[in-house]
């Protein structure tokens, strides 16, 4: 089983696997796909494939095991290998392949409701999807700080004895101020 | 209406209050570290300077009743004791002050501080229900040195006041220096407000700010470092600082050991500040001004952190040893260093609405 990531930039960390980096043609075979598909989510890879190369697996295999070749006219890849002792059917795993990437997906875009996504990468996902629902966009948060502001609420509060020193000035503003107003145009 | 309102936002009230035949009315409020000093155009030959810290009493260390006379707030969590009494009561209950602001911006250690500085702010206003007020309020520019932004800060500031109904606008603190000092240098300078939190930078040309900039290294800076150095407490040394200190003067002369090792180490650590400064504003003014001043322009200076005696004499000293990028007509100390921002926002504001 291979993964394939053919754009560049990224960094992976797969389990089993030590450190990927992007474009890659790797072969996943001993890895769990569960934890792979997850780790791809995780470092925003959306696209990717994993193949199963039946060359490669078919070399694999015990010396004794005959193989039934693929039926192409299906559109579900169907490779039987019968063993004496194991049997593998790899039509089933083709469709929960393709179940797990459906419900990771789907994940993928209600998390992309809940959270608010950086334009510029939205930006990259509109390109590189013609598919990706622009609704994504109307749910970005506003990122603004007010709601951080701490309500103000002096309903509770009195104060009582206040004491605030009092200072004499005897500067002449007024002046200062025409000049002021002079100056930026005012009138 | 002028345009320059467009700039202040509107309390909700103030379409009904624009119906009551009240003229407006302009304010500076400079919200400092130390302290919070409003100027008002109605009073314009008054100040009022509130300190900028409170103690909380729990309902079992006293009630109401027993605090006479003292400014306090009331509230469901207990008693808040506000301003100067705040700070003599600390030491009756041996406590330590709260501090609503840290290094001249909101503190986000002190959960009570925005209640209890949005009822300080409010007390100081006054009545604002039948009045049309616009206001000034002293932020600092980002710091050079310090990774945190001014935007909350800001944000607190602009609900406090619609809170409590006031129209309001920022503005830098180290520009309301300028409008305060160099009318007659057409509000062109470098105005430098050395706080307690924070030092703050402006340049400005006739009355644009080119660029401004903070620094942490202020009056607490200088106190905890000497504190750390002579291993007493900042308390302390700001006690001394405020009574003995003279940079003109100097510290051999004092007779007492213990607090000339104190002074000698404030004499250090203020030239250390001023040279810091002049550094960053030589940068500062090299990486962001290009325009080449044809005129000198003056350096005007402000702030408690400058209000030591032989601070103006011991800033030209050390300004001397540096090659300046601009020319420099004078180096001055504000007329009132402790007011001059809070009198600077009140021209600015003033200016703005069009009243005298």
């Amino acid at each position: 089983m291979k993964l394939i990531i053919k754009e560049s930039g990224y960094s992976l960390e797969l389990p089993g696997m030590g450190l990927i980096r992007t474009p890659c043609n790797v072969d996943i075979t001993r890895c769990n796909i569960n934890i792979v598909i997850s780790t791809l989510i995780k470092n925003g890879v959306i696209k990717y494939s994993i193949v199963e190369n039946p060359e490669e697996s078919l070399t694999s295999l015990p010396k004794n095991t005959k193989v039934i070749k693929a039926d192409k006219t299906k559109n579900v890849v169907v490779h039987k290998v019968e063993n004496a002792n194991n049997t593998i059917e790899f039509a089933k795993l083709s469709k929960r392949f393709t179940e797990l990437q459906d419900f990771i997906t789907k994940s993928f875009e209600s998390v992309a409701k809940s959270t608010s996504l950086p334009p510029e990468y939205i930006e990259r996902l509109r390109k590189e999807d013609k598919k990706f629902n622009p609704k994504v966009e109307e749910l970005i948060v506003d990122d603004s700080d007010d709601e951080f502001i701490p309500e103000i609420n002096l309903d509770d509060l009195e104060m009582s004895g206040s004491k605030t020193e009092i200072l004499d000035m005897d500067d002449n503003i007024s002046s200062d101020v025409d000049i002021l107003r002079e100056l930026k145009g005012g009138k | 209406m002028n345009d320059m309102l467009t700039d202040y936002n509107e309390d909700e009230n103030t379409t009904k209050k624009k119906n009551i035949k009240d003229k407006k009315i302009a304010a500076g409020l400079d919200i400092g570290t130390m302290t919070i000093i409003l100027s008002r155009s109605d009073v314009p030959n008054k100040t009022s300077v509130t300190r900028n810290m409170f103690l909380k009493i729990d309902e079992d260390e006293g009630t109401v009743s027993e605090f006479s006379d003292i400014s306090l707030i009331k509230s469901d969590d207990g008693i808040f004791i506000v301003g100067d009494d705040a700070f003599k009561m600390a030491n009756l209950f041996n406590k330590a002050v709260s501090r609503p602001m840290e290094k001249g911006m909101i503190s986000p250690n002190e959960i009570d501080a925005v209640d209890v500085l949005a009822l300080i702010i409010k007390n100081m206003f006054g009545d604002v229900k039948s009045k049309d007020i616009y206001c000034s309020y002293s932020v600092p520019a980002r710091a050079v040195d310090m990774d945190r932004s001014v935007t909350y800060h800001e944000k607190v500031f602009t609900r406090i006041l619609g809170t409590i109904g006031v129209n309001h606008t920022s503005c830098n603190e180290a520009m309301a220096v300028i409008y305060s000092e160099c009318a007659k240098d057409k509000f062109s300078g470098i105005g430098l407000s050395f706080g307690d939190g924070m030092c703050n930078v402006c340049c400005s040309y006739k009355a644009v700010e080119a660029f401004t900039f903070s620094t942490a290294r202020s009056g607490g800076w200088i106190d905890i470092n000497v504190a750390n150095d002579l291993n007493i407490t900042p308390n302390r040394v700001t006690n001394i600082k405020e009574k003995y200190l003279d940079l003109e003067k100097g510290f051999k002369k004092e007779p007492n050991k213990k607090r000339r090792r104190v002074l000698e180490a404030l004499t250090y650590y203020y030239s250390a500040m001023i040279q810091y400064t002049v550094k960053n504003l030589i940068k500062q003014f090299e990486n962001n001004f290009e325009l080449e001043l044809e005129e000198d322009i003056p350096i005007v200076i402000a702030g408690g952190t400058a209000s030591v005696p032989g601070f103006l004499k011991l800033f030209k000293t050390t300004i001397e040893k540096f090659d300046l990028p601009f020319d420099v007509s004078d180096i001055r100390l504000a007329t009132n260093p402790q007011t001059a921002i809070s009198r600077g926002l009140l021209v600015k504001t003033m200016s703005d609405i069009g009243i005298k």
